[in-house]
């Protein structure tokens, strides 16, 4: 019976070849211009990490003193940790996993006398980050445990790092020149460009990925440079290193892997009580002065990773959509008017209302499915024009299965939506009318 | 002559194919209406005066390798090359450039008790030698530069007794009197005004404070360091090509990365902007030609099936030009309809958007403008269906179809 349905609609579609071209390209339109902007939308708001975005929380402590805040937080709360708040809260034995994070780069000098020195996005952490955000290694792991107290000149790097220093091959126990200082290579890790860069979000939410990691211990000793943001409200000169390290300037960041309610209630406990303990020595001056912890996906949010122009243009291209259907429903009706006579005669011949229905729908939706397949081809155009308007969106310019799969079924199901009202207005149609001569 | 009334009685008959056109017209009309605007106001932001030469300036950062570097003695050298090189205006070694997104900003109070009690003012912080404003191409609207004998060359937290601030920061810190002579406080040190600028972009183009800038005579001696050159109009593209090498011949010891014109570094800025009025375009482009396509199609269908009439109407004694208009009648009917809930929707989605986003509401004249272009894309769509019909022969009425 399908069968016979799909034929009847291919002979429509041949008899109105103008009507049905009008129709697919009014879904193809609307379905590729959603699905371009669903799909940035959608991977730009994606859980970077599913396996245990919900085990990872961002710490933020309240800080500053009093009549000090963030205007650029909906609770006021800073995005970063003090060096020292950081370190003390190193302490904490709750948290399954923990690491301190400071985005920094240096100036690496390869050994040959050709290849000129080049700059190199880093980042200072201790030895849990690896395996608290899953970063694969492909030789060697993450430095010892006591090194993220006693600090050594130990460095891990990225596949892309090591294919350009090392051709590829295992460099563990070799030695970079960073800066002018050697340090000992202790592993290379997989290339790991999470889009957004969730773990760090305070530059570009989209930018790469740090190449080189180093121990957060080494920080007094190498004097690290921050690459990021560095917020200070303290009218404290700042004339050595040293000065800033003990300042109440925000620079740093602090993740743990927090796996029970129960753990994170604890470690909630424990925050609040070092903040007790601060205001006891005089610092956290604030009546705000708390703790916070964020989940990997409320930390997004909390930052607003998905900007607001795609925010505007899912609504945008959402009117777009309903446009092209309502088109879509105007040409159906004139088409399945054009046949009216023909149904008339089926009627009489003794199809069934429901039969004539459900043929009509058959109509729509092998419309619907071509339009569709238009509208993701369209849609990967899109993509690609996107790709070329923004430069850091690389990562966000593919369509998953999951898209292609939500694609074909918007398609299909707004189509049919489309053609429920006209098909119902046909099947309704009495036959002796159109039995008489026009 | 126009036969609204007849024209009415037959829109009546085919209730919801009208209906269909006009919502898809109101939506449409929401759409352009909204996105016109946007994309307007995101062109009025980026084509903002900055009050630089912005073709003449080229923009790079200096990374010293190792900590033997010698700083000052390097930052002296290589400014005075640049300097000397022909085609060059001027160039300062400068803790961070208009237009690029990164810097440091401080607040800025008239007092220290103001200070104390938050009354400050967010600004850009320039600090740079005595050449900073020349090579920035800033005009002053008060006062006189500072010397190269105020400058100090520092590792340390600057302070400084002089500073000089844009004419938008003197309008907040002093409404109605004169900036110059006045003293303000940065927190740790107090400074006079020696200086008005007339007006001066800083770093960050989507910030409220983006023309409220501070300049200091200061070098910052840090390992990283960027330098910012004016050139002659015509030198431009050929040093931004040369300068790396230029500094590297020099001293080899340091790397020099992002050499960029300031227009590069402007335009990598204000990506997003240009790049949402490039899809809005897009959108705009393809809504209407949707729309304007669905309009030929059901005209065409519905002058197929009036053929019987039109030729009646036309045996009748109709004239070709009365079947024309009859159809352009109709179809300026519906789209007068279409605009008149359109007008609605955009404005209700307007105040979505405000409400929800950073969005100016659209100035009232798109409306007008607006409904006339949706009615001249109505009346052209409609222009070759009606053509049609008024070719349909009298002789059609006589036929059994």
């Amino acid at each position: 019976m399908i069968y016979y349905y799909l034929k009847l609609s291919w002979l429509s579609i041949k008899r109105t070849p103008m009507l049905t071209a009008l129709m697919i390209i009014a879904i193809g339109l609307g379905i590729g211009v959603s699905m371009t902007v669903l799909t940035v939308n959608y991977l730009m708001g994606k859980d970077p990490i599913p396996e245990k975005s919900s085990q990872l929380y961002h710490v933020q402590l309240f800080t500053f003193g009093k009549g000090h805040g963030n205007d650029q937080t909906p609770d006021s709360f800073p995005l970063q940790l003090t060096y020292q708040d950081n370190n003390n809260i190193k302490q904490s034995t709750i948290p399954v996993r923990k690491t301190r994070s400071l985005g920094t780069g240096f100036s690496v000098i390869p050994d040959s006398p050709e290849q000129n020195p080049f700059m190199e996005s880093a980042r200072a952490v201790d030895s849990d980050f690896f395996t608290l955000f899953n970063v694969p290694f492909i030789f060697g792991s993450s430095w010892d445990k006591t090194i993220d107290s006693q600090p050594e000149n130990v460095v891990i790097i990225a596949k892309e790092l090591n294919d350009q220093l090392f051709k590829g091959e295992n460099s563990v126990g070799q030695q970079i020149n960073l800066n002018q200082t050697r340090y000992t290579i202790v592993g290379v890790t997989d290339s790991w460009q999470p889009a957004p860069r969730f773990y760090d979000l305070n530059n570009d939410n989209f930018n790469e990925s740090a190449l080189i990691f180093v121990p957060f211990s080494l920080i007094p000793r190498h004097e690290y440079p921050s690459w990021g943001n560095n917020r200070g409200w303290e009218s404290k000169p700042i004339n050595t290193y040293q000065d800033k390290l003990n300042s109440e300037i925000m620079w740093t960041q602090h993740w743990v892997e927090l796996t029970s309610d129960e753990q994170k209630h604890q470690y909630q406990q424990w925050l609040n009580g070092y903040i007790e303990e601060q205001k006891r020595n005089g610092r956290f001056t604030h009546e705000k002065a708390g703790a916070s912890l964020k989940n990997v996906i409320q930390w997004m949010e909390y930052n607003d990773v998905v900007s607001d122009d795609n925010s505007i243009l899912v609504g945008l291209s959402f009117m777009f959509l309903v446009v092209c259907l309502i088109n879509t429903i105007g040409l159906l009706l004139a088409k399945f008017l054009r046949r009216a006579p023909e149904v008339g005669v089926r009627r009489a011949l003794g199809a069934s209302r429901a039969q004539i229905f459900i043929q009509h729908l058959v109509d729509v939706g092998l419309i619907g499915l071509i339009g569709g397949l238009t509208g993701l081809a369209l849609g990967q155009l899109g993509l690609l024009g996107v790709k070329a308007l923004y430069s850091n969106y690389n990562q966000l310019v593919y369509m998953d299965t999951t898209l292609i799969i939500m694609a074909i079924i918007i398609s299909l199901g707004s189509s049919v939506l489309a053609g429920l009202y006209p098909a119902w207005l046909i099947c309704k149609t009495s036959p002796s009318v159109y039995l008489k001569i026009q | 002559m126009f036969e609204i009334r007849p024209i009415l009685s037959a829109l009546s008959r085919h209730k919801s194919s009208t209906l269909l056109i006009v919502i898809q017209i109101a939506i449409t009309f929401a759409v352009v209406i909204n996105a016109i605007s946007i994309i307007q106001q995101r062109i009025a932001l980026m084509n903002r005066d900055s009050g630089l030469p912005e073709g003449q300036l080229i923009t790079l950062n200096v990374n010293a390798i190792g900590e033997d570097y010698k700083l000052e003695q390097n930052i002296r050298a290589d400014i005075e090359l640049l300097r000397a090189t022909p085609g060059v205006i001027d160039a300062v070694a400068i803790n961070q450039v208009p237009l690029t997104g990164n810097g440091d900003s401080r607040v800025i109070a008239t007092s220290e008790e103001n200070f104390k009690n938050q009354v400050v003012f967010p600004s850009g912080f320039f600090a740079g030698d005595s050449h900073t404003l020349n090579t920035l191409g800033v005009e002053l609207s008060a006062g006189k530069n500072y010397s190269e004998e105020q400058v100090q060359y520092t590792m340390q937290s600057e302070k400084t007794s002089s500073i000089i601030i844009t004419q938008s920061l003197a309008d907040k810190l002093f409404p109605d009197q004169p900036a110059l002579g006045k003293q303000v406080y940065l927190g740790d040190f107090h400074a006079t005004v020696i200086a008005v600028i007339k007006k001066m972009s800083g770093p960050w183009v989507h910030f409220d404070f983006n023309e409220e800038n501070v300049i200091v005579p200061v070098v910052q001696l840090s390992n990283f360091k960027r330098i910012l050159i004016r050139t002659e109009a015509n030198a431009v593209s050929e040093l931004a090509g040369n300068v790396e090498k230029l500094l590297l011949d020099r001293n080899p010891n340091r790397v020099i990365t992002s050499v960029r014109t300031l227009k590069e570094a402007k335009s990598r800025s204000y990506s997003s902007d240009n790049a949402m009025t490039k899809i809005l375009w897009v959108v705009i482009a393809l809504l209407i030609s949707i729309t304007a396509l669905g309009i030929v199609g059901i005209v065409s269908f519905n002058v197929n099936q009036r053929t019987r009439q039109i030729g009646t109407r036309r045996a009748l004694g109709a004239t070709r030009a009365a079947i024309q208009r009859y159809f352009l009648t109709e179809n300026l009917l519906i789209t007068s309809f279409g605009l008149f809930l359109g007008t609605l929707v955009a404005i209700s989605f307007n105040h979505y958007l405000v409400q929800s986003f950073a969005i100016t509401p659209f100035n009232w004249l798109y409306l007008p403008a607006g409904m006339l272009i949706m009615l001249c894309i109505g009346l052209l769509s409609v222009w070759i269906p009606a053509q049609k019909a008024a070719s349909v022969s009298p002789a059609v009425a006589t036929q059994n179809v």
